[in-house]
């Protein structure tokens, strides 16, 4: 694995506006919910209107926003596949980053304890990253996106208080739980649709 | 199952009576304040001097004020201690956090330093300290850890060299994710005089000083806590600012620290259950109908909550009575952490879709509590502490070890 201790953070809000308009080209893929989250370029004036944090904007979805089940359903993957992408990205810099500090003369890597956290990690993408057999509904959506969440926040653990820094290794994994929150969580009764 | 409408706070025992009992039922009254003041303190940092009024406030330099230079007698009820043990100190913060956990962190006061002060400082040093941090509203910090070395207490390099013509001593070195550090008025500061365990001192700043430069840091959670990166740049540091100068070196700098974090670590702990415990209100609050499997897990989380605080307490009452056990604390405070990263989890799910946008408390609240896995050492620091208990067979205490049928009764009793 190449270790990449400089990676840049904070371009998640570009990355979605990228799946929009892969996936739906022209126009803003919303929510079961009716929302759309997008960069605040992406939406223009509406990103005053409704702020998350560091980057995004919730709006309720404009007209002409896809809402198709299909388009639905490609984005929903799309976002597990940069949220993947996201986690991956972190692990990479988290072993650069662990490869560089040391502790009683040896680096943090020799401790079985950080290994086994990254193996665990590790294994989770690769689970991830296999395409599934048949088409997923949405509660297996969101079990995909809370077992990266966890995976991702293994990650935050191990990296200490700079992955609470705004521009730092956490702020993209924040981004991704947020969107996971607005797209992939199951309304109540939903079933797995 | 209990019954709907029932909040988590509502579960708590009865741990106090007396005078606890009545700064338990202040520390929850005024609380409350917080939770407006926080939302704004997430969007502007800087917004706490528009709340120094509230009496949540100005809790914390109360508290952790010797009583001689404690300037709150008036303002506050006569049960809210200055000079508070680790247990009363406890109580406070998890109400504290309870309200707000930005809040808590963000209001004046001597903080973690008086910790250090406690188990080091002579007369004059209290004297220069505390007269600083008395004045309101000012603010301290506590300056151990550093880029790239985490809070290692016996890592750190920033040093500390004899200054020119051999009177005092010229601090040089960087401090990072300082509470405070950028808005303080003095502060305590962890440095290296010669290699080795005993060569580590703490040392009393004036950030009026020359040679003192801080910047905040930009963070995503906690952010009224002004978490800063502080940078000493041959700051002169005169002799009788090195506390405990006059004890063996053996006794002083690294004691100091350890002493200080684990008088302060139960704090944290209870900072993140007070987190914790809100989340499973607020869901409660938002879902008064919550049933069935979800209220479950809710029920689930704050009994959780409420075993871990009645470990809290005890590790707390053993550090007043001299007889600490750290490897217990480690126990504690990570698993506090833990819990409130769970509850925030639980409540964004149970809340629904877009909870974290529909809630912007909630959203706050989420991104804060991460921050206590990071603060008084990581977790996995402390698993291995706890791991060291086990090996010295020093974790466990009697009551963990009676497989007395009944035994369980007597305790819920």
């Amino acid at each position: 694995m190449t270790t990449d201790a400089s990676a840049t953070f904070g371009d998640y809000p570009a990355l979605l506006d990228a799946l929009h308009a892969d996936v739906a080209p022209g126009r803003l893929v919303a929510s079961p919910s009716g929302r759309v989250l997008a960069s605040a370029q992406a939406l223009g004036e509406d990103g005053t209107r409704r702020f998350t944090r560091f980057g995004l904007v919730c709006v309720p979805a404009p007209g002409g926003s896809a809402r198709d089940d299909v388009t639905a359903g490609r984005f929903a993957e799309g976002l597990l596949t940069l949220q993947r992408t996201v986690v991956h990205r972190t692990l990479t810099h988290t072993i650069a980053r662990l490869g560089e500090r040391t502790s009683e003369g040896t680096s943090l890597l020799t401790r079985p304890q950080l290994q086994a956290d990254l193996a665990d990690v590790a294994m989770e993408l690769r689970e991830a990253a296999v395409e599934p057999a048949e088409e997923t509904g949405r509660d297996l959506r969101w079990a995909r996106h809370m077992r990266l969440t966890r995976a991702g926040r293994v990650l935050l653990r191990l990296l200490g208080g700079s992955s609470m820094l705004a521009e730092g290794p956490g702020i993209d994994l924040y981004l991704a739980e947020v969107t996971g929150n607005v797209y992939l969580q199951p309304e109540e009764g939903d079933g797995d649709v | 199952m209990s019954e709907p409408g029932r909040t988590a706070s509502a579960y708590l025992p009865d741990t106090y009576g007396g005078r606890a009992g009545e700064l338990e039922h202040f520390l929850r009254e005024v609380a409350r304040d917080l939770r407006g003041p926080g939302e704004e303190l997430d969007a502007d940092p800087g917004a706490v001097s528009r709340f120094l009024h509230l009496p949540a406030v100005r809790i914390q330099q109360h508290m952790l004020t010797p009583a001689r230079y404690a300037r709150d007698r008036d303002l506050l009820p006569r049960f809210v201690p200055a000079e508070a043990s680790c247990a009363e100190w406890v109580l406070a913060a998890e109400w504290l956090a309870y309200g707000d956990p930005g809040m808590t962190l963000a209001s004046p006061g001597p903080a973690l330093s008086t910790a250090v002060l406690r188990a080091l400082a002579d007369e004059a040093q209290r004297d220069w300290f505390f007269t600083r941090t008395s004045d309101w509203p000012s603010w301290s910090f506590f300056a151990l850890t550093e880029p790239g070395k985490g809070s290692a207490a016996t890592e750190l390099t920033a040093r500390l060299d004899p200054a020119p013509g051999g009177d005092g001593w010229v601090l040089t070195g960087e401090k990072m994710y300082i509470g405070n550090g950028a808005h303080a008025r003095a502060g305590v500061v962890f440095c290296r005089r010669a290699p080795g365990p005993w060569g580590i001192e703490a040392v009393m700043v004036d950030t009026g000083d020359p040679g003192f430069h801080a910047e905040m840091l930009p963070m995503t959670g906690l952010r009224g806590a002004r978490i800063s990166r502080l940078r000493f740049d041959g700051m002169y540091i005169p002799p009788e600012r090195i506390l405990g100068r006059d004890r063996p070196r053996s006794r002083r700098g690294l004691q100091g620290a350890l002493q200080a974090m684990l008088w302060f670590r139960p704090s944290v702990a209870a900072f993140a259950l007070g987190a914790g415990r809100a989340a499973c209100d607020y869901v409660l609050e938002q879902r008064p109908a919550l049933a069935g499997a979800d209220r479950a897990q809710v029920d689930g989380l704050a009994d959780r909550l409420r075993r871990l605080r009645r470990l809290l307490h005890e590790v707390a009452a053993e550090i007043d009575a001299g007889s600490p056990n750290t490897f217990r604390v480690s126990g504690v405070k990570m698993r506090a952490a833990h819990l409130a990263e769970d509850a925030t989890m639980l409540a964004a799910r149970l809340l629904g879709p877009a909870s974290l946008v529909e809630h912007p408390w909630l959203d706050k609240l989420y991104r804060d509590v991460r921050a206590f896995e990071f603060m008084e050492g990581t977790g996995n620091v402390h698993r291995r502490g706890v791991f060291q208990g086990l090996l010295r067979d020093d974790y466990f205490t009697p009551r963990d070890r009676d497989v007395r049928p009944g035994r369980a009764v007597e305790g819920v009793i």
